[in-house]
């Protein structure tokens, strides 16, 4: 008996070796499959530009040549294009903030006519097709004179953001007691008080998170930014690679890469290193 | 005027006549006195800045400054905003007398709907400070999202193409006509938007399932406890949705190219034949599905682990106390626990999968071609063929119709979704 049980100790021991051997098998294989379309950009920004760009991962005369070109040539300007989408960016993200964080507020700490209609209505907007909107958009902004300015995509990109934002950052609001603004308005805080000096600083991982979003959503916007910016000194950075793909290509193709890293590399970081942040943000009202 | 015993009737019709004359007759005079001057600078706007603007907005013939029919469309359409907004505050304002006067007769202090309303609000900045917060956010969405979807609507209305294309010619109304020439069975264009709806539908449902497959696999492969290098794992995993979305669809444009593309040369070494991935019609639709897949993925993963993280280690004991195998234990907990938790964000990324422009729009742009007149392609989604229909062949008023359409159809999938998890009746019970 006791045999037994060592035989079918051993069969389920090396059932379980052979199901983790398969198990890692996967995670490898999906790796693999991962990193491929990653690597090869890299790999293909350092190929030279004449020749066939081919899939291998290791260039066989491996060059700085192409992040030279962006630099200096005036037709891939990719500095100008990095500083426009970095200002494009940061001002829209930082402009959501501003604007939703207060109504954000409102939603979750008072109660007024019309509150719920209100919440109700942002959410519709959002099932709408952005494209209904882009003739209407385009006429307003030619009244306000900002067709082919940055402040004009700002506006479209942090009003466009509104509802979503309303939405994160209430959910995170009532999520954080109330009685610790009662306490200090007992104390003689305005209202407002409450707000500014107790809520935000304790809602400060929301508002990274939003403000995150916000910035990576325009970072890489490739349509409304085509409608809004015609001159090519604007250009954001899809903008830019965007023209480097459809332009005669197979030889512009290292060039594009090395744009493409230089436009993710950043971002990734970024992302990697708040990759906590924005997954609790975006799933805490539906994870409980 | 004031009378010490309102009577409710007499206050709300005082009030429909002029705004704030029911407050003044409740004895509320600075309120009454308020709402009057609203009442008066409304009557003054409609009959001066509002008046040509709500004309155009009827016949949309040409009236003042506007010529261009799309500017007399646009103002006639926030023209119409303000005085639905000036109504929406005149009946509140009539209710608000009939409350009050029934109230005081009652011999209650406040009204009904006040006394649930924290005490700071009874006061009138106490009434107006949520206004103040919102008033930001709303009056830009106002601007940016609300005007401009209005007039995508109107537009499917009109007759905007080629032919009536301002600023050198003008659009009038045409009524549902639009709409019935995309739904005329045996049209042309009917023929083209059921194709395109097929696939839309198709592609959505595709993509959705196999990213979510796909995300599943690779937690449960992450939370089994023999494992190691769990860590490095996961980064590795996250990294396509840390990239750009529009870098990794250009990238991938590049992977799947057929002259210089990596995939067919990987193809051609192993011993298979290079597929033609945007010439074919079936090709091209597996490439945008495979693009979609690899991008979704690890959305679907974090979101998967944060809920199987949530699932209590103790039933998974109790199920192996009693005998459960693996298989059991993850069709009789794991997914049934795990799907009351994801299902209302799956269905709401299927709903955004539906409009995903970027994956078609960037790496097939619709195509490749197929035979037929309306210019959709094999990969068109709707939304990419409603843009192709607008900026290409300037069809706006189809192709705003076709995008009233889609809206309708997200609406009705996304209202259903709320009332299964539940949004609406949370937003009621926190009031």
């Amino acid at each position: 008996m006791s045999a037994n049980t060592a035989t079918g100790k051993n069969a389920r021991k090396a059932k379980r070796t052979v199901g983790t051997v398969l198990i890692y098998a996967g995670l490898i294989i999906a790796c693999i499959i991962v990193l491929y379309p990653l690597l090869w950009v890299l790999s293909c920004s350092f190929k030279p530009t004449a020749g066939l760009v081919g899939s291998s991962l290791i260039p066989s005369n491996p060059t700085l040549a192409n992040y030279r070109k962006i630099f200096t040539d005036p037709n891939v300007n990719f500095s100008r294009w990095f500083f426009n989408t970095l200002k494009i960016s940061v001002v829209s993200a930082l402009l959501t903030l501003v604007l939703t964080t207060p109504a954000a507020y409102a939603f979750s700490r008072m109660r007024f006519p019309g509150r719920r209609q209100t919440l109700i209505g942002f959410m519709i907007c959002q099932m709408f097709p952005g494209f209904m909107a882009i003739v209407a958009l385009y006429t307003l902004l030619g009244w306000a004179g900002l067709i082919d300015t940055h402040l004009g995509l700002i506006i479209l990109y942090a009003g466009g953001a509104i509802p979503f934002s309303i939405w994160l950052l209430k959910g995170y609001f009532d999520s954080v007691p109330v009685e610790i603004e009662e306490s200090a308005m007992i104390d003689g805080a305005t209202k407002f008080q409450a707000f500014t000096r107790i809520l935000l600083p304790l809602a400060k991982p929301i508002l990274y998170v939003v403000g995150l979003i916000n910035f990576l959503g325009p970072y890489a916007e490739y349509l409304l930014a085509q409608v809004v910016i015609t001159s090519g000194s604007k250009w954001t950075l899809a903008m830019g690679m965007r023209s480097l793909t459809v332009s005669q290509f197979a030889t512009d193709w290292p060039i594009f890469s090395a744009v493409s890293v230089l436009t993710a590399v950043p971002i990734v970081i970024v992302f990697l290193s708040a990759e906590k942040y924005i997954v609790s943000g975006l799933t805490r009202g539906a994870i409980k | 005027m004031a009378t010490a015993n309102p009577h409710p009737q007499v206050a709300g019709i005082l009030s429909a006549l002029l705004a704030g004359a029911g407050q003044a007759y409740n004895g509320q005079r600075t309120k009454g006195i308020a709402y009057m001057a609203v009442e008066a600078v409304f009557l003054v706007l409609l009959f001066t800045v509002l008046r040509d603007p709500l004309y155009g907005l009827v016949t949309l013939n040409p009236v003042g400054r506007f010529v261009d029919s799309r500017h007399i469309l646009l103002a006639g359409i926030i023209a119409a905003f303000v005085v639905a907004i000036y109504a929406w505050f005149h009946i509140a304002n009539i209710v608000d007398a009939v409350r009050t006067a029934s109230s005081i007769r009652k011999r209650h202090a406040l009204p009904d709907d006040m006394q649930r309303i924290h005490p700071e609000y009874r006061t009138p900045a106490g009434t107006i400070a949520p206004y103040l917060y919102i008033a930001p956010s709303l009056l830009v969405a106002f601007f940016v999202i609300v005007i401009p979807l209005a007039f995508g609507i109107a537009l499917a209305f009109t007759n905007y193409n080629l032919y009536h294309c301002p600023p050198a010619g003008r659009f009038d109304w045409i009524g549902l006509e639009n709409f019935r020439r995309l739904l005329k069975p045996g049209s042309l264009w009917k023929d083209q938007l059921d194709m395109v709806l097929v696939w839309n539908i198709v592609y959505a449902l595709l993509g959705t399932v196999l990213a979510f497959l796909c995300g599943l696999a690779l937690s449960l492969m992450l939370e089994n406890r023999h494992i190691r290098f769990k860590g490095a794992f996961r980064t590795i995993l996250m990294l396509p949705w840390a990239v750009p979305a529009t870098v990794s669809i250009m990238v991938f444009f590049g992977l799947f190219n057929t002259t210089f593309g990596p995939i067919n040369e990987i193809l051609k070494n192993i011993g298979l034949k290079a597929v033609p991935w945007f010439q074919d019609r079936t090709w091209a639709r597996v490439s945008v599905v495979l693009t979609h897949v690899w991008i979704s993925t690890p959305f679907n993963l974090s979101v998967i682990s944060a809920a199987l993280q949530s699932i209590p280690e103790e039933i998974y004991e109790a199920a192996t106390v009693d005998g459960a195998s693996p298989w059991q234990s993850f069709s009789k907990i794991t997914f049934p626990l795990l799907m009351s938790v994801v299902a209302p964000i799956l269905v709401l990324t299927l709903a955004g999968n539906f409009n995903n422009f970027g994956i078609i729009y960037l790496l097939t742009g619709g195509g490749p071609a197929v035979a037929g007149s309306k210019g959709a392609g094999a990969t068109d989604i709707l939304m990419t063929w409603v843009y192709d229909l607008g900026f290409q062949q300037l069809q706006w008023s189809i192709a705003s119709a076709l995008a009233v359409l889609v809206f309708i159809f997200v609406v009705v999938f996304s209202l259903i979704n709320f009332r299964l998890s539940g949004v609406l009746r949370q937003l009621r019970e926190e009031e």
